[in-house]
């Protein structure tokens, strides 16, 4: 123990002489992280003891999982490259993933066009100007059947970026699949469906938030015996990220949604040790390296502890959280920008560094546009060379034990743990949706965060700083065709054409007795799709019966 | 920029942008406000004005929004008048309740206002009731206006309103406890909201309770179950409206009620003009000054201060013109 | 008292993306103006019949979808076929360069793209009124 006694007088003299420097002699008046939380200068063994190892670290692959899921991570499998990718018509999507797989991109992940998302096909007046011009369109089963063209759908894993219609596009896939002769227990993938952030951050919700859960559960019950290798939802904290909160928002207020699910799931009647492995997380990778590096390992700790200490979770696999990482988008700028490669390399690093099991990077053109295959090309290769030429892949949770990092890890936990207390009160997550409590949150951080960048507390190279270059121009960037729009309208007219109305009317009634009945909708949807009835005539049966949702917007 | 009689001659003919720019120029007072006020007070209707408030959250606007749809269905010709909170710091505001209204917003039959409460400027009451009377002359039957409930401010205005509603969501006891301040007075109507939530019988009951407790209303206040999100308990609130509108004519308390509305609102503008005329000549006024300071310095203490500022004043304004007068 | 300026923050289209127009707005109210926000999904309808009902200096337009040619091109329409030439007309959001010179060319006078400082697009706003109040 004479140690410590030697590393307290030496660090206490070193804190008086930074004290003094802090008069002016520093650089800035304060040091913040991209979520404002100031650290400290300086960390010791006084800020982390070998003896909270077991506790606190653990074995990689063992609980409380905070050094990685599985016991070789990398050295056995790296995470899976998958770039979210979509645009124009199915056709034109279908070629850019094939670019990517050639590329060396490791999973498929499908981004829709907002029409799609919020559940009105593209000949919806609302649509106009909007068709292809953000994701893909999809209108019905055709669209991904052309989608998944000469893809092998047994051997590529798919992610699909869709929530309030997510049980559609899933009977959607099952179909597709289905006709192409693979059974659905072999299909490997996951959808997003996660109904709560909508409320939250990205809006694209559809339903009032009880009927949207229920829909699912039904998912999750539905997989559960027809598709044991399909990830049913994957939690996200990215879009309330990009929405403006900060990590540590992003962390309490995914994990606690996460909670609602399982929840859910429970009141169903489903055994948590089964459809809990087959629930996975989606989490934002901004700037600040140690700050995500830290997040991504709380999360880990304290969603094990939640499922094994509040569920009664008893089977390992069920405890650990795989998750998906993209890097911020609201980080890249549209000046200079090249200089958004280096932005996407450090978060990219930080969340191979945080043990990630899937890694989307963001193309440098993405704050003008969708990327071209270019900056697609350059963002899949930064994966590369983390992967094969930074070493970072040869050991496991190499920061595990930093000082710091391990301070901030459990600082995190501290601080979601603190934002759960606060939920709890207000009567849990739906309560708090209601109360506008996230939402509040999240403008109160983006704001703040907006006035420390105008007020040049915070530097961002290029906007406020370093503008020079600013004026050159961009290059080429992606265009969509306004042809899109025509080419899609007139395939959906003709698919309403030749397709058996009678027999989609048939299915459609079906689909309104069984949501009605409150049993589970997926065989009904199923039946739909087979039929070819079009995403906006299924999503409005469930409109019917479920009603809409209407936001409060909070300030 | 004074009156401009052609601006007057298009929102007679209905034109919903000469409506907007009048209201405008009366909200703000602008140069020249009284004269379209003026121009106007011939062609009011007796439009029916309900007052919707209750504190944030409860589902106002939902309400408004099904409330405003069965009424246009059966003919009317509605507006709406919203009121929402100014920062009393920077006086800007954001001003939200639009986003409720969806598909009625395009009938034409239909006009959504909305108001800032002007923070601590004070003239909330004013400004609202110049807007229903603008909308009551360019064509509307019924008129809504829409208030958090809170403050003294806001109960002005719902006290110029002929039905009065107010809405509330089922929540522990604490809140209607709350809320008594002179809301649960002044409500002819109860809805309680978002009725399918726990509590609602409790909150029923409560209600209940405490409006058996005021002596004072010789109305029997309904109270009414709705769920707005699915728009379940709208024609139950409008027969109640229109039973309390049916009360008011009847007894002839409707016209009573909106005569002593124009005497109040007259005592209230001469209150403020007075006040104004008198604070205008304080400005820089020696006199004043000095006693000013004395208070400041704490030689003076404020109550003979006001009797001496008093004196003062009534000798510069009102004796004064009478000392002209006798000089002749 | 200054006069009061007023603007209305609109989202056109399916684009559910608020964090930027909230943000403007609430750094409108800061600076004292009346900011009325329309709410997600509006058609170009909903949103000049509001500019017209609450007599608006200025419109500010929201869109991150890509369907700005196509949201702008019918709000100015529908602004041209009224006769409504005092509006203010301006967007923020995802707009590439090109699309700008397009958008200026139909009458939206500013489009201030990721990384404008609010401070800017207050000032903006103040300098360039067009209704004589």
């Amino acid at each position: 123990m004479g140690n410590i006694d030697k590393l307290l007088t030496s660090f206490n003299a070193w804190k008086e002489m930074y004290k003094k420097k802090e008069g002016g002699k520093l650089r800035l008046k304060k040091f913040m992280s991209v979520s404002s939380v100031e650290p400290d200068p300086l960390y010791t063994p006084l800020d982390f003891s070998e003896n909270d190892y077991f506790e606190k670290l653990g074995i990689p692959g063992e609980f409380p999982f905070t050094r990685g899921v599985h016991n070789t991570m990398y050295r056995e499998r790296l995470w899976t490259m998958r770039q979210f990718s979509g645009f124009g018509t199915a056709k034109q999507s279908n070629e850019r993933y094939k670019y990517l797989l050639k590329n060396g991109q490791t999973g498929l992940s499908v981004a829709f066009h907002l029409p799609t998302l919020m559940g009105v096909d593209s000949d919806n007046p609302l649509s106009r100007g909007e068709v292809g011009k953000d994701g893909v369109a999809v209108d019905s089963l055709r669209d991904l059947e052309t989608l998944f063209d000469g893809i092998p759908l047994d051997k590529v894993s798919t992610s699909m970026t869709i929530n309030a219609p997510a049980a559609i596009l899933l009977a959607m896939y099952v179909v597709v699949a289905k006709k192409k002769g693979i059974p659905p227990e072999k299909l490997s993938g996951t959808i997003q469906n996660d109904i709560l952030k909508e409320y939250i951050a990205q809006k694209t919700y559809i339903y009032p938030p009880k009927p949207s859960i229920k829909l699912i559960v039904d998912t999750v019950e539905y997989c559960q015996k027809h598709l044991p290798l399909w990830n049913t939802i994957s939690i996200s904290g990215y879009h309330i990220r990009e929405a403006g909160a900060t990590a540590l928002q992003e962390l309490a207020f995914t994990l606690v949604n996460g909670r609602t699910y399982v929840e859910a799931a429970i009141e169903r009647g489903l055994p948590v040790d089964e459809f809990s492995q087959r629930l996975s997380f989606f989490f934002n990778s901004h700037n600040d390296f140690f700050e995500e590096i830290a997040k991504f390992r709380s999360a880990r700790r304290i969603w094990a502890k939640m499922m094994r200490d509040r569920f009664g979770s008893k089977n390992p696999r069920a405890q650990l959280m795989r998750f998906h990482t993209q890097t911020a988008g609201c980080s890249l700028t549209a000046q200079q920008i090249e200089t958004n490669i280096v932005r996407v390399t450090i978060q990219a690093l930080a969340a191979v560094m945080g043990g990630t099991q899937s890694l989307h990077t963001n193309s440098m053109d993405e704050a003008l546009a969708l990327p071209t295959e270019k900056a697609v090309r350059i963002a899949l290769r930064t994966q590369q060379i983390i992967a094969n030429e930074s070493g970072v892949t040869n050991v496991i949770d190499p920061l595990g034990g930093s000082y710091y990092v391990e301070s901030l890890t459990d600082m995190m936990e501290r601080g979601a743990n603190d934002y759960f207390e606060r939920i709890d009160k207000m009567g849990g997550v739906l309560s708090a949706i209601d109360k506008g409590f996230f939402q509040s949150e999240i403008a109160d951080a983006s704001f703040r965060y907006q006035r420390e960048i105008e007020k040049k507390e915070r530097t961002f190279v290029g906007v406020n700083d370093y503008t020079e270059g600013n004026t050159e121009a961009a290059g080429e960037i992606l265009k969509i065709d306004e042809a899109v729009e025509k080419a899609q309208i007139d395939s959906l007219k003709e698919i309403k054409r030749t397709r058996d109305n009678k027999l989609v009317r048939g299915t459609l009634e079906k689909l309104r007795q069984d949501a009605r009945d409150g049993k589970n909708v997926m065989y009904a949807l199923i039946d739909c799709v087979e039929a070819y009835a079009s995403l906006q005539e299924m999503c409005d049966v469930f409109r019917d019966v479920y009603g809409v949702y209407e936001e409060q917007p909070l300030f | 920029m004074s009156f401009d009689a052609a601006l007057l001659g298009k929102f007679i003919n209905g034109e919903k942008r000469a409506c907007a720019r009048i209201i405008s120029i009366v909200e703000n007072r602008r140069k020249g406000f009284e004269e379209y006020l003026k121009q106007l007070q011939p062609r009011a209707r007796g439009a029916y004005v309900i007052g919707i408030t209750g504190p944030p959250g409860v589902g106002k606007s939902t309400l408004i929004n099904r409330l405003a749809a069965e009424l246009l269905k059966d003919g009317n010709s509605v507006g709406v008048v919203a009121v929402d909170p100014s920062s009393p710091f920077t006086g800007g505001a954001v001003l939200g309740d639009r986003i409720r209204m969806g598909e009625i917003s395009m009938n034409s039959r239909f006009y959504f206002r909305s108001l800032s409460s002007r923070g601590n400027l004070g003239g909330l009451s004013e400004a609202a009731s110049d807007v229903v009377r603008i909308l009551d002359a360019f064509g509307k039957d019924v008129i809504i206006v829409e208030t958090v409930g809170t403050g003294q401010n806001e109960v002005d205005v719902i006290e110029s309103c002929d039905t009065v509603v107010v809405v509330l969501m089922p929540g522990t006891g604490d809140d209607i406890q709350a809320q008594k301040a002179g809301i649960l007075e002044i409500g002819n109507v109860f809805a309680i909201n978002k009725s399918d939530r726990d509590g609602a019988e409790r909150t029923l009951r409560e209600l209940q309770t405490m409006l058996h407790m005021n002596p004072m209303s010789e109305y029997e206040t309904r109270i009414v179950m709705t769920k707005s999100n699915i728009g379940e308990g709208i024609s139950d609130l409008k027969d109640a409206i229109l039973s309390h509108r049916d009360y008011l004519n009847g007894t002839g308390k409707m016209a009573e009620k909106r005569s002593a509305r124009n005497v109040n609102e007259m005592t209230r503008l001469i209150r403020a003009k007075i006040i104004g005329k008198v604070e205008s000549l304080m400005d820089s006024d020696r006199e004043y000054m000095k006693i000013e300071g004395d208070v400041r310095g704490g030689r003076l203490d404020p109550h003979s201060a006001s009797a001496r500022l008093l004196e003062y004043i009534d000798d510069k304004l009102f004796v004064s013109k009478s000392k002209g007068e006798r000089n002749g | 008292m200054d006069r009061k300026i007023k603007v209305l923050i609109a989202k056109p289209g399916l684009d559910g993306h608020d964090r930027g127009a909230k943000v403007v707005a609430r750094a409108f109210r800061d600076a004292g103006f009346e900011v009325i926000y329309t709410g997600l999904r509006q058609t170009p309808e909903q949103i000049v019949n509001a500019a017209v009902e609450e007599d608006v200096d200025a419109i500010g337009v929201s869109i991150l979808s890509g369907a700005h040619n196509h949201c702008f091109s019918e709000i100015m329409n529908l602004l041209k076929q009224q006769s409504i030439e005092d509006i203010l007309v301006f967007g923020g959001g995802i707009i590439p360069e090109d699309d700008v010179k397009f958008l200026k060319g139909i009458g939206v006078s500013e489009i201030f793209g990721p990384g404008t400082p609010t401070d800017d697009t207050v000032k903006f706003v103040r300098a360039n009124l067009k209704k004589d109040n």
